[in-house]
C-alpha cells in the first residue's frame, strides 16, 4: 500500500516532473490517487500543480472562445500573459464554443479576462434595476 | 212736659235775691242728682268700662297683630319676590353662559372637525403623490429593463450572424489590447 504524502509535496512533485519533461506524469498520478483512494482529490491537486508550475515559470492558460485561436491570437495572449509574468512559457488549454459568439475568455495565474459577447450581453442583463 | 211747665212755673215764683231758687236749682235735687251721677259713673268704672276698656284692647291687640302679621308676610313676599328675582337672574345669567359656552365649544368642535379633515385631505394628497411617484418609477425600472433584454436578445440574435472568424479576431485583438 501506498504510503500516503500530502497535496502540497504532491504538487510539488509533479511540478517538479513536469518541468523536468518527464513522460507519463498525469498516468502516474492518477495510479497513486486510485492507489491512496484519492481520487475526489484530483482537481485540486491539479489546480495545485498547475499553482507550482506557474512559481516555476509554467504557465497554463485557459482559453475560450468561438472560433479556434489563431497564432497571432495565441501570441497576443502570450503577450498579456507576461505582463503578469515575465518570461513564462505559457501553455493553451483551449475550448471553442459557439454560444460565446465571439471574443475570448482567459483565465491564467488565477486571473479572468472575459471579453466574450455572450458575457457582455449577460453582463448588460445583469445591470438591470 | 210737665216738667218744663213747672219749671218755668217755679221760675216764675221764686222770690228775688237768691240766684239758685233764680235759677230754679233746688239744692237737693242737684246733690241727689250729683250723687246719683257718681254712682252711675262708679257702676259704670267698675262694670262696664273694664269689659269695654278689655275688648278694645283685645281689638288693638288683634289689630295689632294682624298688621304685624300682614308686615311680616308682606316683608316675606318681598324677600321671596328679591330671591325669586336673584334666581331668575343667576338662571338668566347661567343659561348665557351655557349658550356662550356651546357656542366656544361648537366653535372649537368645528374648527378641529376642519383641521382633522384638512390634514386627513392633506395626507390623502401626500399618499396618492408618493403612490404616484413609486408607479412612475417602477414603470420606468420595469421599461428600463424590458429595453435592457430586448436589446441583449435583438444584440445576440444579429451579433451572432454577423461574427465570422475574422472578425472574431480582430475582436479579441482588441480586447487583448485593452487589457494589456
Amino acid at each position: 500500500m501506498a504510503i500516503r504524502i500530502s497535496r502540497r509535496k504532491l504538487a510539488d512533485y509533479f511540478a517538479d516532473e513536469f518541468v523536468a519533461g518527464k513522460k507519463d506524469i498525469h498516468l502516474r498520478l492518477a495510479a497513486y490517487l486510485i492507489d491512496t483512494k484519492r481520487t475526489r482529490e484530483l482537481a485540486i491537486i491539479v489546480r495545485d500543480i498547475e499553482y507550482n508550475l506557474a512559481m516555476r515559470g509554467q504557465v497554463i492558460a485557459d482559453v475560450m472562445s468561438a472560433h479556434e485561436l489563431t497564432t497571432a491570437t495565441r501570441k497576443q495572449i502570450e503577450a498579456l500573459v507576461h505582463t503578469i509574468k515575465p518570461k513564462a512559457s505559457v501553455y493553451f488549454r483551449t475550448a471553442v464554443d459557439p454560444t460565446v459568439i465571439g471574443g475570448v475568455k482567459v483565465e491564467a495565474l488565477e486571473q479572468v479576462m472575459d471579453s466574450t459577447v455572450k458575457n457582455k450581453l449577460t453582463m448588460l442583463k445583469a445591470n438591470k434595476v | 212736659m210737665n216738667i218744663l211747665t213747672q219749671f218755668a212755673e217755679t221760675v216764675t215764683d221764686a222770690p228775688k235775691g237768691d240766684i239758685f231758687t233764680t235759677l230754679g236749682i233746688d239744692w237737693q235735687t242737684l246733690v241727689l242728682q250729683i250723687v246719683a251721677f257718681l254712682l252711675l259713673v262708679w257702676l259704670l268704672k267698675k262694670l262696664v268700662y273694664p269689659i269695654l276698656i278689655k275688648s278694645v284692647d283685645k281689638r288693638q291687640e288683634d289689630i295689632e297683630s294682624a298688621s304685624k302679621l300682614a308686615d311680616e308676610a308682606r316683608k316675606q313676599a318681598d324677600d321671596t319676590k328679591n330671591q325669586i328675582d336673584k334666581l331668575l337672574r343667576d338662571a338668566k345669567a347661567q343659561a348665557n353662559d351655557v349658550v356662550q359656552t356651546a357656542k366656544q365649544e361648537a366653535t372649537a368642535a368645528i374648527e378641529l372637525a376642519e383641521s382633522k379633515a384638512k390634514k386627513h385631505a392633506e395626507s390623502i394628497i401626500e399618499s396618492a403623490h408618493t403612490q404616484l411617484e413609486r408607479d412612475v418609477i417602477a414603470a420606468k425600472k420595469s421599461l428600463r429593463n424590458e429595453t435592457i433584454e430586448l436589446v441583449a436578445l435583438a444584440t445576440e440574435k444579429i451579433v451572432k450572424n454577423k461574427i465570422d472568424r475574422k472578425a472574431d479576431e480582430n475582436l479579441i485583438s482588441s480586447a487583448i489590447k485593452d487589457a494589456s
